[in-house]
């Protein structure tokens, strides 16, 4: 008997057929998330961007944190049940203080300024998570698609039993099925750890609260904070007392005697100004991809215990781990960058999986040209509607979540009947590059020089990049580019 | 001010694991190209890139890394060496109809029997895969020897897993009541032994 672990072709027609299904099934809701999710990758630069005249610190003194604490207690209202401090760091080089839900940036004396108010790049990463919808739904229909992306890469990968045999061709110049066909054969293949890993922290993130919610129900009679206090830490029991407010300062001074190597970037007051108050303190950790070491102090900044995220449980460090897995924030902007571009292949990959479906329902004679031109909206117009969000937002303050979500709608909708395929695309292109240079002009406009400082430059030449590939893809001229490196004898095929 | 993390890592033997991981692709790709025997000394070398990548940045962004150099190489290769020549003009292959789309009242028999099908299939993909999926993992929580927070965090990074994998099989499975018989079972059989009543 001959064993082989090539699969069946019957098995590859099963699973293809199961590929085709899921994918069509979520393909616009998962490039949405494909999309936003590319972009999110820079929310802290986006955040600098959106406020780019707030100063600059590069770090804070323990005597300025306590001082920026005092000045949050006193011109809050009701006490709050949390202060947050975000530290300043390369990243995000800004003293942020905040109760509950308000904060504001700080100076480096501790002095309160304006409040936050990123509400573009907050739009952007709520579409990411949650599809703009009420939180716990979104994160779930999110970890629903994320579950759907881990069939798609299981079924993709069991559907090509000619994995090496393909490994390198890519078709570009003969049909147009086929070089669809190599171009999303080859990004999948090649990017299945990144896609894997999205899809699976991604889905881990999105499924959390539900997953919290069922295992609170069954073990822990429906508390959920006693559900997660193994991996999160447990809350102090609040006592209403209250005392004077705990010394932040000291605490984080602690940190960094305690932990050199480490850099402390956020810091907490549970119940803060209350006998129950304590202070968390969480560190960057050198060489690991875990969100942070998490420290906690009592009120006087006396260490109490250390949660583990860093060298605790395998749990405890595999949750840790998610989130810079997830968004790419482990090895400064090269790695960032480089999660753009893959998270950009992920988009190709979705986009061509329908175009393949297209093309092939074109060959067998059954057009399918509403589908192909509501496709073509929704690949071109998210992007676009991207950046009329932004623009609209940063000229006219309109409210980001309505403007994306209506624009895209409408643009599908208007597909459904209108124009044909290549129209759409060619011309939602356009628009994208005009839309991405007009975001940039706005942002000079509105804010003159700071539109140059470091991470303001970085935001507006992602869009400017944006605009000119729109538009380089319009001319055709990086496909030229691409041809003129290589003989004109076409490399002949290892498929015959 | 330079990233915490750029600080953290030695550069120069970033440098020598990313040459060495690109090293080892350029051997598969040459495996590939001229059929040569370099196949498996390429993807030796890739592992073996794993070294200096956690003598560079530690283990696990070290190995973070090395894949992302390894994903990125790969597609680049792809990119430049793929074949952008136009290849005349390219033939239109015709695919053959299937019966449904050839004889209008088979269109419509087909139909009725492809939606049946798909909502079938919609029963197990969705809220029998995902009710299997937590059954499971809830079960693992439950009586997994381990520390409280490793059986929490494992059920809850296993459970998009078993959903998906739920997913792949009840599309992919020729006949659709299988995967729903298998997990109706799944979900509903082992709930007695969790401490739910």
């Amino acid at each position: 008997m001959k064993l082989s672990l090539k699969p069946t072709a019957g098995l590859v027609r099963a699973t293809l057929a199961s590929h085709s299904v899921l994918g069509l099934t979520a393909a616009a809701l998962m490039y949405v998330l494909c999309v936003s999710g590319t972009l999110a990758v820079f929310y802290k630069e986006l955040e600098r961007w959106e406020q780019p005249t707030v100063v600059e610190v590069q770090s804070v003194s323990p005597q300025a944190l306590n001082r920026a604490a005092a000045a949050t207690m006193a011109r809050v209202e009701e006490a709050p049940e949390h202060l947050f401090f975000t530290l300043p760091t390369a990243e995000l080089p800004r003293l942020i203080v905040g109760a509950d839900e308000v904060s504001w940036f700080a100076s480096a004396d501790g002095e309160l300024m304006q409040p936050v108010a990123h509400d573009w790049t907050h739009f952007l990463i709520y579409l990411h998570i949650a599809l703009n919808l009420p939180t716990t739904l979104g994160l779930t229909i999110v970890g629903m698609l994320g579950a759907m992306l881990v069939a798609l890469i299981v079924s993709g990968l069991l559907a090509h039993p000619n994995i090496f045999r393909d490994a390198f061709s890519l078709r570009m110049g003969g049909s147009e099925r086929l070089g669809q066909v190599d171009l999303h054969n080859r990004m999948s293949v090649w990017g299945t750890p990144f896609h894997l890993a999205i899809a699976l922290t991604g889905a881990f993130i999105g499924l959390s609260s539900v997953l919290v919610y069922v295992a609170a129900t069954l073990f822990y009679q429906g508390d959920t904070d006693a559900a997660g206090a193994s991996v999160f830490g447990a809350e102090p029991e609040p006592t209403d007392v209250a005392a004077p407010l705990a010394d932040v300062g000291a605490a984080v001074r602690r940190t960094t005697a305690d932990h050199p190597g480490e850099l402390p970037f956020y810091v907490t007051i549970h119940e803060p100004a209350t006998t129950a108050q304590v202070v968390d303190v969480g560190a960057h950790v050198p060489r690991r991809v875990v969100w942070a070491e998490r420290y906690r102090y009592d009120a006087a900044g006396t260490p109490m215990d250390t949660l583990g995220w860093a060298d605790g449980s395998f749990g405890q460090q595999l949750y840790a781990s998610t989130f810079r897995i997830h968004f790419g924030h482990f090895g400064g902007l090269p790695v960032m960058l480089a999660y753009v571009l893959l998270g950009a292949s992920l988009c190709v990959v979705t986009a061509t999986g329908v175009n393949i479906w297209v093309a092939k329902r074109r060959q067998r004679g059954v057009p399918a040209d509403a589908v192909e031109r509501m496709w073509a909206a929704v690949v071109w117009g998210v992007p676009a509607a991207i950046a009329l969000s932004a623009l609209t937002n940063l000229a006219a303050a309109l409210p980001a979540a309505p403007v994306f979500w209506l624009t895209t709608l409408t643009l599908v909708a208007a597909a459904w009947r209108l124009g044909d395929a290549r129209a759409w695309s060619r011309g939602l292109r356009i628009a994208t590059a005009i839309l991405a240079a007009a975001v940039v002009l706005a942002h000079v406009v509105r804010f003159g020089g700071a539109a140059l400082t470091p991470a303001s430059l970085i935001v507006n030449l992602v869009w400017l990049v944006l605009a000119a590939g729109m538009t380089l893809s319009v001319t055709g001229l990086p496909v030229d580019a691409l041809r003129r490196l290589q003989p004109q004898q076409p490399i002949e095929s290892r498929r015959t | 001010m330079t990233s915490f993390y750029w600080q953290t890592i030695d550069a120069g033997a970033a440098l020598l694991a990313a040459a060495t991981t690109l090293a080892g692709l350029f051997l598969v790709y040459h495996a590939w190209r001229h059929r040569s025997r370099w196949l498996t000394p390429g993807w030796v070398i890739i592992a073996l890139s794993c070294w200096p990548w956690v003598a560079a940045a530690g283990a696990d962004v070290g190995i973070s890394l090395a894949l992302v150099v390894l994903m990125l190489g790969a597609i680049a290769v792809v990119a430049v060496t793929g074949q952008w020549q136009r290849n005349g003009n390219p033939r239109r292959q015709r695919v053959p109809l299937d019966d449904a789309e050839r004889d209008p009242s088979a269109t419509a028999r087909e139909h009725r029997h492809r939606l049946r099908r798909a909502l079938v299939r919609l029963l197990a993909a969705g809220p029998l895969s995902a009710g299997a999926a937590l059954t499971l993992v809830m079960l693992l929580a439950a009586y997994a020897a381990w520390p409280e927070s490793d059986r929490l965090v494992t059920a809850a990074m296993l459970a998009p897993l078993l959903w998906g994998l739920g997913m792949a099989w009840s599309c992919a499975d020729s006949r659709p009541l299988r995967p729903v018989a298998a997990l109706a079972v799944l979900t509903f059989l082992p709930l007695p032994l969790l401490p739910l009543w």
